[in-house]
């Protein structure tokens, strides 16, 4: 099983939090189920990533990130991704749809994405595509604690 | 194939022979040109990018394509003026970011206001050309961008190619059409751009692409034995003069950096007149050159192996030390310090200059330089240390280390080198190795004396059964010099000169014999014939 930094899983932590609290009245997905804050966040990603890398580029890093979570949380092995690049099915994980906080499966999927991003591009430009998808996060949340110690 | 465009204007900039009515005030167009962020592809491009141009990055794979139009992306883009950059079905965007990362013109910083992604793959796999064209137009637009880049281009091409059958002529009609309303649309929108494609070189004729294009650079990538070269070419630049011809290329962690044909050959010359003489740090030798070697002149010292050439290279440097002249040494043979070492061995404080920064010994790659490429590294190391006197040791070194290719031009490539050099005003000496027969005095295995102002040849010399060493000054331009086959040996403190070697005959051919004095009016003076080494006497 391959290891999540610590740092994606803390940035995957502050973006999930960040998306519960203000996905609580709001998002919905079919039949008015809530949307988990997991796939709000693939999706504000995918908004930015797919303008660059395209809808195959993130579709196929997003199924890579499930691929790997599943081994680490297999609540996920029910979830799939959709020609268009988003989640299927992740409505129905257990837990989704009962608590407004982020899941530990949650966590996992993002972190692994956040991680995958930053093997293939490098952390600043990881930090750069989040900060483009959430423009109104405190650019503090965005940098890892790694960065803030120096 | 400018000079159509130029000539025009260079008519009325000089304000001669001009057509125009006397009346009429000439205001030509000023076309700004943009700096590429290539080292050495301004110079190669007449100044820089035309701005608001149309060109076309094309070359085969590998050979640079993406990271020049990087390097010029990086190179302009600012938040005012960002660049844009279409990823079409080419190499994957996030792969590319990846890889040109690594690069030191890579900017992240940039990404986040000055440059912008966009991925068209979907695009051209579903829409036709127009909706394709619709699309560019729509984030042109909304962007404003002062660059555009279509990586790669040759996908856009295939795609109407297939929707007409899939020949090659097919859609010919379709893509110029594609290709002229986009330059149109992108030059109004006062965007200089950039198509990427990979093409052969027999494609460019009859191409409507290339035929819309107002600039054409093709770079080249060609396996010469054992090494890699790359060259580029400036095919076609609207509206002002380029320098014609290949030039080579190196991609390092720095990118690309191009090495003009010209380089060193068409800045203003630093050489002035001047009457000083440099000393040779062996006074016997400064004697025989008149002085020494005049100052801005090119030296060749031209012997066999183990006759010296290096030391005496080690004493011109280090005297030019010792005068406060910085130096630098071009060495292709063997490593830095084990040359500075082996100096040091003999009294030359090469190694205290070394480290207070008055020398550079360059050691120069070998295998696969090109000859633009040598050139540049020295006349850098040249311009750093303020040099006076540069050592070339040696130009058989010089030779191996070329790629096979440019070793067919080698003659032409070492007077390009002699004269870069000594147009910056610095005195150059360059050993070579010559090959020893006892029949003829050779003095390079190549016929590059005339590239030399100077001559000096050493050789060994069968003596009363010794293998003697002997120097003569074959060649001076810049005035008299002496006519002397000397002896010298190497001592520990470097070459020590002796005597004239009097009494034989055919010292040149490196076997003489006594003068048979039976047919000399001067019978009598045998007894200068042999005295024995230096050392013995």
């Amino acid at each position: 099983m391959n290891s999540i930094s610590p740092a994606s899983r803390d940035l995957a932590r502050r973006l999930l939090a960040w998306e519960s609290a203000r996905g609580k009245n709001s998002a919905t997905g079919p039949g008015g189920t809530p949307v988990p804050p997991a796939s709000r966040v693939c999706n504000k990603l995918r908004r930015v990533l797919t303008t660059f890398a395209g809808i195959a580029g993130f579709r196929s890093l997003l199924t890579r990130a499930l691929t790997l979570s599943t081994a680490r949380a297999p609540e996920l092995k029910g979830v799939g991704v959709n020609p268009d690049a988003t989640l299927l099915g992740i409505e129905n994980v257990e837990g989704g749809k009962k608590k407004a906080a982020a899941q530990e499966w949650e966590e996992v999927l993002v972190a692994q994405l956040l991680d995958l991003l930053v093997t293939f591009v490098g952390e600043g430009l990881m930090q750069q595509l989040v900060r483009q998808a959430w423009p109104d996060l405190p650019a503090g949340q965005v940098r890892s604690r790694n960065q803030d110690k120096l | 194939m400018n000079r159509k465009t130029t000539s025009k204007s260079a008519r009325g900039t000089r304000g001669t022979r001009s057509r125009m009515p006397s009346t009429a005030t000439r205001s030509n167009v000023v076309i700004r040109k943009l700096k590429t962020g290539v080292p050495g592809l301004d110079e190669v491009l007449g100044g820089g990018l035309p701005e608001y141009s149309f060109n076309i990055i094309a070359g085969p794979p590998g050979s640079g394509k993406t990271t020049m139009a990087h390097q010029i992306m990086f190179a302009n883009a600012t938040p005012e003026k960002p660049a844009l950059y279409f990823t079409v079905l080419g190499e994957p965007a996030i792969k590319m970011l990846r890889y040109q990362q690594q690069f030191s013109f890579f900017d992240q910083a940039k990404l986040d206001s000055s440059i912008r992604f966009v991925n068209l793959s979907e695009m051209v796999l579903k829409n036709d050309l127009s909706a394709v064209l619709a699309e560019i137009i729509k984030v042109v637009e909304e962007v404003g961008p002062g660059i555009v880049m279509v990586d790669s281009f040759r996908t856009v091409v295939r795609k109407a190619q297939s929707m007409n059958g899939g020949s090659a002529s097919g859609g010919e009609v379709e893509l110029q059409g594609f290709v002229q309303s986009l330059a149109l649309h992108l030059t109004s929108w006062q965007a200089t751009t950039f198509l990427i494609g990979e093409y052969a070189e027999g494609e460019v004729r009859d191409n409507p692409v290339f035929t819309v294009a107002d600039g054409l650079f093709w770079l080249y990538q060609s396996t010469e034995r054992n090494s890699i070269v790359r060259k580029m070419q400036v095919m076609k630049c609207r509206g002002q003069e380029t320098v014609p011809g290949l030039h080579t290329f190196r991609t390092t962690g720095d990118g690309l950096q191009v090495f003009p044909r010209t380089f060193g050959l068409t800045a203003p010359s630093d050489k002035k007149r001047s009457t000083h003489r440099h000393s040779t740090g062996v006074p016997e030798l400064d004697t025989m050159l008149g002085g020494g070697i005049a100052a801005g002149q090119s030296v060749l010292l031209a012997g066999p192996s183990g006759s010296g050439k290096t030391i005496l290279g080690n004493h011109f440097i280090a005297e030019g030390l010792k005068a406060g002249e910085p130096g630098v040494i071009a060495v292709f043979e063997e490593l830095p310090n084990e040359y500075v070492a082996r100096a040091t061995k003999m009294g030359f404080k090469l190694d205290e200059a070394r480290k207070n920064g008055t020398l550079e010994v360059l050691y120069l790659r070998p295998l696969d330089l090109s000859v633009d490429e040598t050139v540049n590294e020295i006349v850098t190391a040249v311009k750093r240390v303020k040099a006076k006197r540069v050592v070339i040791d040696s130009l058989v070194g010089f030779e191996l280390a070329l790629a096979p290719g440019f070793r067919t031009d080698f003659r032409e490539s070492l007077y390009r080198m002699v004269v870069a050099l000594t147009r910056l005003g610095v005195t150059v000496i360059s050993t070579v190795e010559v090959e020893e027969d006892f029949t003829s005095l050779g003095l390079s295995n190549y016929a590059i004396s005339f590239l030399s102002d100077s001559i000096i040849r050493l050789r060994y010399v069968s003596l009363d059964g010794q293998l003697r060493r002997m120097l003569m000054v074959v060649k001076m331009r810049s005035g008299k010099h002496s006519i002397d086959t000397r002896e010298y040996e190497i001592t520990n403190k470097g070459v020590v000169i002796g005597e004239r070697l009097r009494g034989y005959q055919a010292l040149t051919s490196g076997i003489p014999g006594p003068w048979d004095w039976g047919h000399a009016s001067t019978a009598g003076t045998v007894d200068h014939m042999s005295k024995g080494p230096i050392g013995a006497r």
